[in-house]
């Protein structure tokens, strides 16, 4: 009878302890009662919330959640509505008439076609010297006007109607509509701004259209936004208050967020991060980001192609990204990195192609080149080569994994030079290197911001690269709003490339972040930036 | 006494606007300016950038500028931070920087004078080797690594104070600690090895033989002299901490003006540098005139503004 017992109390205990465990799965799902997300991933003082100045990732980040463009991105960089519900496009994509839903400012006042055309205008005004007045620049006389050659009437922006937006393009650009996301083409409340230009230098003049708004800036400390009841779209806004504190030290911030002071952190120490991977507490997302080697093809040795060749292909990406980084990167295969779209074939660029380079190093046939190449300039012995970086950890065990590789497979003596990053920057546009690094992120989601840079003369053009076929392909996409047209001119540029080799890809670039299981809607922008909009705290 | 003070103050001005000039020379010899960034900007937009900050003007013309608006005490604007002015930086950074500082500086000052005097009261006993040790290890600990090490314990193991940011005195002590740790150490040693040397004097031993009390002779004689050396090194002390506390305030996220420091140079925004050292070196040398000042008033026998008779 008291096995009996025992037994029936053994089963009761073990099935009440699943049932508990079970309910406390469930109550984990339950929606907190306070809403408040705390955020590392400031790190400094935005340098400015206003569209017309903001320039950086921080600032980009408040802005996309106080401001709202035209549109928004979903998840594979396709414009979905915003501002505007719908848009038609005409004339063969040169012109696209945005139709806007009623939407209030945070001080009630409407949204209207006005306020964009307003703000476009004045990002592009020679006078106020807008950094960002470039990405205006695919609209009528846009150039024209920022550099003084035409007025501000020229420039193809329009409000039609307090609700209907004409905007007028120097040649058709696919990727303008998805631009209109983009912080640089907010619109601001032309009433406010008219009266005081200094409206978002202050928590207290700041006037936004978005799901929060700006309730505190306090400069070099801290950012809050609280939900705004006026959005659109407020009742799919679970957040009632974000607190961005500003952490200038990723290991102040790994701390904090161990405490339970940070719900999310987004700076993780790249010491740790191997760690934190491997014991799965810290996710990865893949940046459309590429890291690659420059060579400058005005400078011997490596105006030589089969030299340039030779470099590329004795370097051994696997270990590079395997031994090095360890933070889920992966080996480039091409110019165009991971996470930009064929818009042709709606697949991701880098599965539209074989690989042009193998992730393991070739070093037989890097010998080959380097003597063939050598042969070619008539040097029995090659000069001293110099990797140059600028003075970061990252960047120099990666030279210093590369200096060795040149040295095993092709027996070249490699020197390291590192210096200060604006140095760095005026040597490369000096053309004082043979070999530098560099990191391109997009400006857009489109093959093109990573193709054209490439093109003779471009500004970004450090490797001083031209080739006329190039250049002609480059002009072809620019000039056709039609994708299978544009993709297909990017594909065979990007054969030259690997052709020519101007620049050896190396990686494509990922993110490390933390994040507490209780928050759920985080979302990443197809370029790798996270949103909050949809966010939202479980109970712990 | 006035015309010392008229002197000084005519010095003080002059090496303001020598350092001023120097460094408007140095940072225009620095390679890259404000503009030069990972993405190149179109010629047009740069021309109008430069415009906008007469950057465009010949270097000349920028100096005279930035002299005639610096006379009417306007810094200028920020080219990095473009909503903000170096006025207004300073202005908000200051006041967490400063009391920061001289939290530290209290700290150390009363700390490191109390352990130093007991350390040389008690030569080579238990209270002496402490004493010394706390300063060998405030000396050869750099605050960059005491600063996480107080983090990890007092603010994450043992959660007695908050890891990071700025919001109220208890904010304030985990950093006040990690920057006050070198000035301590300092102060420790220079105070007992000063200490020493008043308690070998004649004077102390004929105190002592005319039957004052140990604790009068100490406090009267003994300390008065020995601290001496102490003031000396306070002036540029003190703007080493109000003013090298970057480090501090980056890892505690202080919003201080430490960071603009380092900052300003990185990103060559010009105005903030300027605006920075200007008002850093302003601090220096009104600290070394007040010392000049102190010292007058602990010994006697300097008199500030009289010169010794040869």
């Amino acid at each position: 009878m008291k096995r009996w017992v025992a037994t029936t109390t053994a089963i009761l205990m073990v099935l009440s302890m699943v049932l508990l465990a079970a309910c406390g799965k469930d109550s984990s799902n339950a929606m907190a009662e306070k809403q408040v997300l705390n955020v590392g991933y400031i790190t400094s003082e935005p340098p400015a919330l206003d569209p017309l100045k903001g320039t950086d990732e921080i600032s980009d980040l408040v802005m996309r959640h106080v401001l709202e463009g035209l549109v928004r991105l979903d998840e594979n960089g396709n414009p979905i509505p915003g501002i505007a519900t719908k848009w038609d496009v005409m004339d063969g994509g040169k012109k696209i008439i945005f139709h806007l839903r009623d939407a209030k400012w945070s001080n009630g006042d409407p949204v209207t076609a006005q306020d964009f055309e307003y703000a476009w205008k004045r990002m592009l005004d020679p006078k106020n010297a807008a950094e960002y007045a470039y990405q205006l620049f695919y609209l009528k006389n846009g150039e024209a006007y920022n550099s003084g050659k035409a007025k501000a009437e020229d420039v193809g922006v329009k409000a039609l109607d307090d609700k209907t937006l004409e905007v007028t393009l120097e040649s058709p650009t696919p990727y303008f509509i998805p631009l209109t996301a983009f912080h640089a083409l907010f619109p601001v409340d032309k009433k406010v701004a008219e009266k005081n230009p200094n409206w978002g230098t202050d928590a207290k003049t700041y006037v936004g259209n978005d799901p929060f708004l700006l309730k505190t800036w306090v400069h070099d400390k801290k950012i809050e936004l609280v939900k705004n009841p006026n959005y659109w779209d407020a009742k799919n806004v679970k957040l009632t208050q974000i607190n961005f504190p500003f952490i200038g030290e990723e290991q102040t911030e790994y701390q904090m967020y161990v405490s339970g002071s940070l719900d999310m952190s987004r700076n993780v120490p790249p010491d740790l991060a191997v760690g934190l991977i491997k014991e799965k507490k810290a996710k990865i997302i893949h940046q459309p980001a590429l890291y690659y080697y420059i060579f400058n093809t005005k400078k011997k040795p490596f105006d030589n192609v089969k030299i340039r060749k030779a470099f590329s292909l004795a370097i051994d990406r696997e270990a590079i990204v395997k031994d090095v980084l360890g933070q889920g990167q992966t080996p480039a295969t091409g110019w165009v990195p991971w996470g930009i779209r064929d818009f042709n074939q709606n697949k991701e660029w880098v599965q539209t192609h074989a690989p042009y380079i193998q992730p393991k190093a070739n070093p037989a046939e890097a010998k080959k080149l380097l003597q063939e190449g050598m042969k070619e300039e008539g040097i029995t012995q090659l000069p001293d080569i110099t990797i140059s970086y600028n003075t970061n950890e990252g960047h120099k065990k990666i030279a210093e994994a590369i200096q060795q590789m040149w040295k095993q497979n092709l027996g070249v003596n490699v020197k390291l030079a590192n210096t200060e990053w604006k140095v760095f920057l005026d040597n490369l546009t000096q053309g004082n290197f043979q070999v530098a690094r560099y990191g391109w992120v997009p400006d857009y989601m489109d093959p093109m911001t990573f193709m054209d840079m490439w093109v003779t003369g471009g500004g970004n053009n450090n490797a001083k690269y031209s080739n006329p076929q190039y250049d002609a392909l480059i002009k072809q996409a620019k000039a056709t709003g039609d994708q299978k047209v544009r993709m297909e001119a990017m594909h065979k540029a990007e054969d030259i490339l690997a052709r020519d080799m101007p620049v050896a890809p190396i990686y494509n670039y990922t993110q490390v972040y933390l994040l507490k299981d209780y928050v759920k809607g985080v979302e990443i922008e197809p370029d790798g930036s996270f949103t909050f909009t949809h966010a939202y705290l479980t109970e712990k | 006494m006035l015309r010392y003070l008229g002197q000084r103050l005519v010095m003080m001005l002059v090496s303001l606007w020598l350092i001023a000039t120097l460094t408007f020379m140095m940072m225009l010899a620095v390679p890259g300016d404000p503009f030069t960034g990972e993405k190149k900007l179109p010629p047009e937009t740069l021309k109008n950038l430069k415009a906008a900050y007469h950057l465009d003007k010949s270097y000349p013309e920028q100096y005279l500028y930035y002299m005639k608006n610096l006379v009417m005490l306007d810094l200028g604007p920020s080219i990095k931070y473009t909503t903000r002015t170096v006025n207004q930086i300073i202005s908000e950074g200051f006041p967490a920087s400063a009391q920061l500082g001289v939290q530290a500086i209290i700290l150390s000052l009363i700390l490191g004078l109390l352990l130093g005097a007991i350390a040389a009261l008690r030569q080579n006993r238990i209270p002496d080797y402490t004493a010394t040790l706390i300063a060998v290890l405030g000396v050869s600990v750099p605050s960059f690594v005491l600063a996480p090490i107080l983090q990890k314990y007092l603010g994450l193991e043992w959660e007695l104070l908050p890891i990071a940011t700025w919001d109220g005195f208890e904010y304030s002590i985990m950093p006040t600690i990690a920057l006050a740790v070198l000035p301590l150490a300092m102060v420790t040693r220079l105070m007992r090895s000063s200490m020493l040397e008043v308690l070998s004097q004649d004077y102390i031993r004929t105190a002592r033989s005319k039957g004052l009390s140990p604790s009068r002779v100490i406090v009267r004689h003994t300390l008065r002299n020995a601290i001496l050396p102490v003031v000396t090194i306070m002036g540029p002390l003190t703007a080493g901490i109000l003013t090298g506390s970057f480090v501090i305030e980056k890892i505690f996220s202080i919003p201080g003006i430490g960071k603009y420091f380092v900052d300003s140079v990185t990103n060559r925004d010009y105005p903030v540098i300027m605006g920075i050292t200007i008002f850093y070196s302003a601090i220096l040398i009104l600290m070394n005139f007040l010392v000049d000042l102190i010292y007058g008033w602990v010994d006697p026998r300097i008199k500030v503004g009289h010169k010794e008779a040869s």
